[in-house]
């Protein structure tokens, strides 16, 4: 048995022991709750930095954030196409907590795409490192977050940790790349920001 | 299963269009974008974000709880949440400029961008911007 699934394993084996742990850590896996808030963060911050020069710089990061995660997205789903790795709960004795038993005959309810990497860990982290770039408080927090949300899905057995420490470099690395892209594109993205704000939208 | 995906689609959109309405009154509240906001005073703003992000957030939260079966696939996720994001805010900007269109009327706005805002409703600046000037 290889590391990966032996702390899979133990990670994997505290589900189900506490009943309210298991229903938090089920909130913040699933895929609409955290991708959701972090978007609704990238929209607070685009109209809510009051400070002209700071929210200039925001608004280069949430930009740069969306192209990073469509960019995660896409390198996630050449991974996806030339390798397969099937779930934990396929492989292993899982204590499932997410999805209907994997005999139950109301299926399809669990994901069939490869495991290897995460998407979901791909994007929170884009969002969060492209962020931190600009806005190191709102970066750290959103950071943090995505890491409970990396956590929180091996934990209910979707992943295993090679799945997520992939998916969170795969999103920071994109993240990384787009923030020196878009310095390297300067005066462009500060031209279309200037485009926006006529428009009073920015 | 067919009648799912569009049950769950739905209220996937009903809950990001919820939570989009919630954050813009917030930044418009605290950003003081008078010219976005529904209400004249603050507070109410911050109450109706409360009353509207905070529901939207935890209907995703406990989404396994109440959608035991079917899933949105992420490229279908992105598109209702563009078009979610698109309606709320076409309506949080049409709604604020007729509810402040008295209130602002005859301000003019002194400055570009969201600064704007501050005095004049989105409509009234783009109105000053690209029409009839007076």
């Amino acid at each position: 048995m290889s590391a990966d699934e032996r702390l899979f394993l133990w990670i994997n084996g505290f589900a189900g022991k506490l009943p309210l742990l298991d229903e938090f850590l089920k909130g913040i896996a699933n895929d609409y709750f955290f991708i959701v808030s972090s978007c609704l963060v990238l929209l607070a911050l685009w109209f809510g930095t009051r400070e002209i020069h700071q929210r200039e710089k925001n608004q280069k990061a949430i930009i740069g954030a969306s192209l990073s995660l469509g960019i995660a997205t896409g390198i996630v789903g050449i991974f996806n196409f030339f390798y397969f790795h099937p779930r934990p709960f396929i492989e292993l004795p899982t204590n499932l907590l997410f999805y209907q038993p994997i005999d139950s005959p109301l299926l399809p309810n669990f994901p069939t795409d490869s495991s290897f990497p995460s998407h979901s860990t791909a994007i929170v982290f884009a969002i969060a490192i492209a962020i931190l770039l600009a806005d190191k408080k709102a970066g750290i927090i959103l950071l943090f977050l995505a890491s409970i949300l990396g956590f929180s899905r091996i934990y209910v057995g979707i992943h295993y940790p090679s799945d997520i420490l992939a998916g969170a470099a795969i999103g920071a690395a994109t993240a990384f790349l787009i923030f020196r892209l878009i310095r390297i594109l300067e005066p462009w993205p500060s031209r279309l920001l200037r485009l926006i704000r006529r428009s009073y939208l920015a | 299963m067919d009648q799912v995906m569009p049950r769950l689609a739905l209220e996937y959109f009903g809950l990001v269009f919820i939570a989009i309405m919630g954050v813009l009154q917030i930044v418009a509240a605290y950003n003081d974008l008078i010219g976005v906001s529904f209400f004249s005073r603050k507070i109410y703003s911050y109450l109706f974000a409360a009353s509207t992000v905070g529901p939207a957030l935890a209907g995703f939260f406990t989404w396994h709880l109440r959608n035991p079966f079917g899933v949105i696939q992420g490229r279908e996720q992105f598109g209702f949440f563009m078009l979610a994001l698109t309606i709320a805010f076409i309506f949080t900007l049409a709604t604020s400029s007729l509810l402040k269109k008295k209130r602002l009327q005859g301000n003019y706005a002194q400055q570009d961008g969201l600064e704007a805002l501050r005095e004049v409703t989105f409509f009234q600046a783009l109105r000053h911007r690209f029409g009839r000037k007076q």
